[in-house]
């Protein structure tokens, strides 16, 4: 309990300084949200652009900026989006679950496919299946995402005249149409980092593997089978449980550029355009929110390791 | 031909019968995969550093009509400017080496000191530290390498220093851990009790502990590197044209797929063989180093 | 010396263009060119039917919808489906009435007064009156708005309303774009009295279009209605329409191939990719979007029109096409070509080919025998057309030994860094932009803003005491001819004195399916006229 207690305080110092860090920089890049608006080919006038400024605070210092925004924050007001005036609150709300869904199947879809690939390759004899599952493995992880994502919509479109249908629907109101949507994303996301589950399943079970209680079980006549599942896997998992958080956190604030390609109202493409759009609440609030989401998936992970080895305690 | 492929079995037999020093070279050639990478990267560092000698023509001039297939004059054709490909394949070397080498210079130095600073010491600063890191960590590694670079200006060298920064928390996971064990092992007290210089104890006991460790991350991050390069030139933050980096080719590719695909395919594939290459080496250094290292 | 230049080119300019193969694509677009403007070839069989919903991708998120404070083209094409203005344009480009019946212009052209349609209802069933136009035109004028494209209308000092169906407006000087600056719906959206104090402009519109706005999701999608009560009956056909943000071109390819969206604007290189795809018609027409590089004229080298006249001649237009359009675009001068009359003849224009040697001369001139400066140029990847078409230029350049260093910049930072050379007279920010200007309701909004002592878009500050005097006169006479031969002139010496370099006129290429009939482009590159489309089998 009191470990909680402390990471929990842990946890709200680090959010603000996460909150310090964004803040500073977004407000650093040149440019800002009147110069989006007004800028391209029309052009306002030193008074109207004063007028703008003023309207979004913009013209106050910027600690006195921080301070209002970092109270209004505190009583879970998250400001109005400086492109659209909505709440951001709501902008959050309505953009988290299809984030949340690509990042749990992609994660699902990984471990699904990379840990059975890592377990075989480190209980296989024959240094070919090795070899060939690390490259197999590796050669999603050797192109940059947006080239696979690409391929993707090209090979679906040209070979299969596929396309799931464009706007996007919740997976309750339509599920068979959401695995669709989803089906492309989520495979151009796995195949990226399926490769790094491989390889750590792959080394922490041969570490594993070669442990003595390993060996007394088999000496004791557990199945094969029995030793990999119940004695091995299990120990095995710890690191491969903080791989798949790690991806977890960094799927949460990662996909900027596949929700970008396959047009997903996610929150990275909400983030990316309100850096692009200097919409200062937006970034502030969404960074935070990611901020928040990895750290608590990093608390989870720690909580399943105290569970999957009962040597680790936490005081 | 010939010379070269007497030369390189000679070097093999140096090595060979160079006897326990090397011994792991000869668990090196036990692991294909590790060979294999190393042979890649190999190939990379003497292409990048021959690639006057192998490029005929200036990668960034525009100097014959733009698209042409392979063949010709053009060994690779020519990009959607009239640039010669086959010189904006071989300089993408130098590019892409760049790109990794200084943001995990960048990283180690940011990071690596701060793992060993916080493993070394523990206690308070180890915390502190460790926070800091998780900070840099929980915020999302592009929107930061967005807005540094955005803050900094536009340029390549930029753009890597921000990547080096975001990569910083995990080298410094990387350096604390073993830093943490061995700084607290009995002869490291006894060390200090005699006196023995903090930073000396750091330089002979500690670094050889978490060199290993960091150097397959090294390995790992160089190919992660030139992977972000590429996603930021896809979204228009990284290479400044007309500068030949991969990722900026690729990116650009993009419009002519099925006009001219040679544009895509070869710096896809020239990223994908470099990338595959670092990560088969760290694959096989961390076989080679981590389970020995442990009983050393 | 100008005499003898201009001489070399007319010589030059007829075998330039003969033997241009490059400027082949925009040999048949200057085919249909000339008086007027030709709308795409009607295909259509048989006769428009209702029905249906057109689900088609939109390129750029558009940011806001409100139809008065933004910028961005993005926005028009989301709010041109709802709001509309007094007048609008017709296939032909041609001004005519909209919500005003007809209107008379009095005092020398000071005074309009325009007479309301009357029984046109707003989105929410309201109607129309004087009090709802005069309201809208104040909001634009009201600088407390800060409307960036408020220029267009300011030339009304004031508004009146006489009855409820009669609204007059006195301009201080005559104004002849003013019909066009309704048309042209950038400041002119007509909205209920109040409107503006009510709601969220942003994401939610009430006006007079053939579509009602259903929804709005920033960054995602548009959908839109039918507006069963639309004036102009039987318009419009289609049921309803969604727009999709789809900004990655292959995505949008890819849903054209699969069938999942019947319309998407594209490049010359994703037209090219989609390799006659059945069930795909692809349609090109001229546009109102000329691509060039504004310059900071207070910059050295370059406050001297011969620096910059020499830099331009190295360059050859027709690559510049190649390379940066792909081959879709027409050579143009200060106004794009196929713009009425206004335009230049692009067979007459200069430097459609490259004089290197001219270009040594006229630099040795100026007194940079060698070259040996620098410029900086700067870019955005948000238009990758700009991004090639400056590339070509560093390249040219280097022929004069003249180092161009090309800034790619992010969009904002861009925008910022151009605001600020606007805005500091030229002293800070940058030197050399690359983009673009959009159609514009009258030859006047290429020239005055951009060239005029008292211009707003001046950049650095560029002054030619010969051209104000007929610039200024130029925006106020009505008589077409004389009109006309102002801006043939004016153009003429901001071709010679390059204050921009204005490459090509870029097609409009849209792509649609073959069951989508009754579509023509505009010219505005606008999608006006999904109004008169309708989704056959």
């Amino acid at each position: 309990m009191r470990y909680l207690l402390r990471r929990g305080l842990w946890t709200v110092a680090a959010l603000l300084g996460v909150s310090v860090v964004i803040f500073l920089l977004v407000h650093l890049i040149p440019g800002t949200i009147v110069d989006i608006l007004g800028g391209g080919e029309g052009q306002l006038s030193p008074e109207q652009r004063a007028a703008v400024m003023h309207q979004f605070g913009l013209d106050r210092p910027l600690p006195v900026q921080y301070a209002y925004w970092l109270g209004s924050i505190a009583q879970g007001n998250f400001g109005w989006s400086f492109r659209s005036g909505q709440p951001v609150g709501q902008l959050l709300v309505s953009r988290l679950p299809i984030t949340m869904e690509l990042a749990v199947l992609s994660v699902a879809g990984v471990a699904g496919v990379g840990i059975p690939l890592g377990i075989l390759a480190s209980v296989s004899g024959s240094l070919r299946v090795k070899t060939a599952v690390q490259v197999i493995g590796l050669l999603g992880l050797s192109l940059p995402n947006f080239w696979i994502a690409v391929l993707l919509i090209i090979a679906a479109s040209y070979l299969f005249h596929w396309l799931p249908a464009l706007i996007y629907v919740p997976p309750w109101t339509q599920p068979w149409v959401n695995l669709q949507q989803m089906f492309l994303p989520v495979l151009s996301l796995a195949l990226g980092l399926a490769a790094v589950v491989v390889r750590m399943t792959r080394s922490s079970m041969l570490e594993v593997l070669g442990q003595e209680y390993v060996k007394v079980a088999q000496a004791k006549g557990v199945t094969r089978a029995g030793v990999l599942l119940r004695h091995a896997l299990r120990n095995a998992l710890i690191p491969i449980i903080t791989v798949l958080g790690l991806q977890m956190g960094y799927l949460l604030g990662g996909v900027v550029i596949t929700e970008q390609i396959f047009g997903l109202p996610g929150l990275g493409w909400m983030l990316l355009n309100g850096v692009y759009q200097r919409d200062y609440p937006v970034v502030q609030a969404t960074v935070m929110l990611f901020a928040l989401t990895f750290i608590v998936v990093n608390l989870a992970v720690d909580l399943v390791y105290t569970y999957l080895d009962p040597r680790i305690r936490y005081g | 031909m010939v010379e070269g492929h007497a030369g390189a079995r000679a070097a093999v037999a140096w090595l060979d019968a160079s006897g326990g020093r090397v011994r792991w070279w000869r668990a090196l050639r036990r692991t294909p995969p590790a060979m294999i990478g190393a042979a890649v990267v190999g190939g990379v560092v003497i292409v990048a550093a021959a690639a006057p000698l192998l490029a005929w023509n200036n990668p960034v001039a525009q100097i014959a009509k733009p698209l042409l297939a392979p063949g010709g004059p053009y060994l690779a054709g020519t990009d959607q400017l009239g640039r010669d490909e086959l010189s904006r394949l071989v300089f993408g070397t130098r590019v892409s080496l760049y790109v990794g080498v200084l943001a995990v210079l960048v990283a180690l130095a940011l990071g690596g000191t701060a793992g060993l600073l916080a493993g070394f010491y523990g206690g308070w600063l180890d915390n502190v530290t460790m926070r800091a890191m998780d900070v840099l960590f929980a915020l999302p590694a592009l929107v930061l390498a967005i807005a540094i670079t955005a803050v900094l200006g536009p340029s390549l060298t930029n753009v890597m220093l921000a990547i080096g920064i975001v990569y910083a928390p995990t080298f410094a996971r990387v350096a604390r851990g073993p830093t943490l064990t061995v700084a607290q092992l009995p002869y490291i007290e006894a060390a200090r009790a005699v006196g023995v210089s903090t930073p000396a104890i750091m330089l002979r006991h500690v670094v050889p502990n978490i060199s290993a460790p960091l150097l397959v991350q090294t390995t790992v991050s160089l190919s992660t590197a030139i992977l972000t390069e590429a996603a930021l030139s896809f979204l228009g933050l990284g290479t400044q044209p007309p500068t030949p980096s991969w990722g900026l080719m690729l990116s650009d590719a993009r419009q002519y797929m099925l006009i001219d695909p040679w544009i895509a395919v070869l710096p896809g594939c020239a990223i994908a063989i470099t990338v595959l290459g670092f990560n088969l080496l760290g694959d096989g250094l961390r076989d080679l180093l981590d389970p020995r290292l442990r009983l050393l | 010396m100008a005499r003898s230049d201009s001489d070399a080119r007319g010589r030059l300019s007829r075998r330039m263009f003969l033997g241009g193969g490059l400027a082949l694509g925009g040999l048949a677009a200057l085919e249909t060119l000339g008086r007027g403007w030709h709308p795409a070839p009607a295909w259509a069989a048989g006769a428009p039917k209702r029905g249906g919903t057109l689900v088609a991708a939109q390129e750029v998120d558009p940011v806001s919808l409100d139809p008065h404070t933004n910028s961005n083209f993005s926005a028009l094409q989301g709010y041109e489906h709802v709001y509309e203005s007094l007048t609008m344009y017709d296939q032909k480009m041609n001004v005519v009435p909209c919500l005003a019946q007809k209107w008379d212009i009095t005092n020398g052209g000071k005074t309009y007064t325009f007479h309301l349609r009357p029984n046109v209802k707003f989105h929410n069933g309201q109607p129309v009156t004087a009090d709802d136009v005069k309201y809208s035109i104040d909001r634009v004028l009201d600088p407390k708005t800060a409307s960036p494209w408020i220029s267009w209308l300011s030339a009304i000092k004031e508004t009146k309303v006489v009855d409820p169906l009669t609204v007059q407006m006195n301009l201080d000087a005559p104004y002849p774009d003013l019909l066009g600056s309704f048309a042209g719906l950038r400041a002119s959206g007509i909205m209920p009295k109040g409107f503006a104090e009510r709601e969220n402009l942003k994401i939610k519109a009430i006006g007079t279009g053939p579509f009602k706005l259903v929804e709005y999701v920033p960054q995602d999608h548009i959908t839109y209605v039918r507006n069963g009560d639309y004036w102009n009956q039987p318009l419009p056909y289609l049921d309803g329409m969604t727009f999709k943000v789809l900004t990655e071109e292959n995505a949008r390819l890819a849903a054209l191939r699969a069938g999942q969206i019947q319309y998407a604007a594209l490049s010359a290189q994703g037209a090219a990719q989609l390799q006659n795809a059945a069930g795909i018609t692809v349609l090109k027409a001229p546009n109102a979007w000329v691509s060039l590089h504004y310059i900071n004229v207070s910059k050295k080298p370059l406050d001297d029109a011969r620096v910059r006249r020499a830099l331009r001649m190295a360059v050859d237009t027709g690559e510049v096409i190649q390379k940066a359009a792909y081959g879709a675009a027409v050579p143009s001068g200060p106004i794009p070509t196929g713009y009425g009359d206004w335009s230049l003849d692009p067979r007459t224009l200069p430097y459609l080919k490259a004089d290197v040697d001219g270009a040594r001369k006229l630099l040795a001139e100026a007194g940079y025998p060698n070259g040996g400066f620098t410029v900086e140029m700067s870019c955005s990847p948000q238009y990758p057309e700009f991004v090639a078409s400056t590339l070509v230029v560093q390249e040219s350049l280097r022929r004069l030994n003249v180092t161009a260093n090309v800034v790619q910049m992010e969009w904002g930072a861009f925008v910022a860094a151009h605001n600020r050379e606007l805005q500091t007279g030229g002293k800070e920010g940058g030197v050399i932009f690359a983009s673009a200007n959009t159609f514009r309701p009258g030859p006047d909004g290429y020239i005055y803003p951009y060239f005029a002592t008292k211009g707003t878009l001046n950049d650095g500050g560029y002054r030619n005491p010969k051209l104000d005097p007929l610039m200024t006169e130029a925006r106020a006479i009505s008589n077409h001819d004389q009109r006309r031969s102002l801006y043939v002139q004016i153009q003429r010496t901001l071709l010679e004195e390059s204050p921009n370099w204005w490459w090509y006129a870029k097609y409009n290429i849209e792509a649609l399916s073959t069951k989508l009939q009754g579509y023509a482009q505009s010219f505005t590159g606008r999608r006006i006229f999904l109004k008169t489309a309708w989704l056959g089998a």
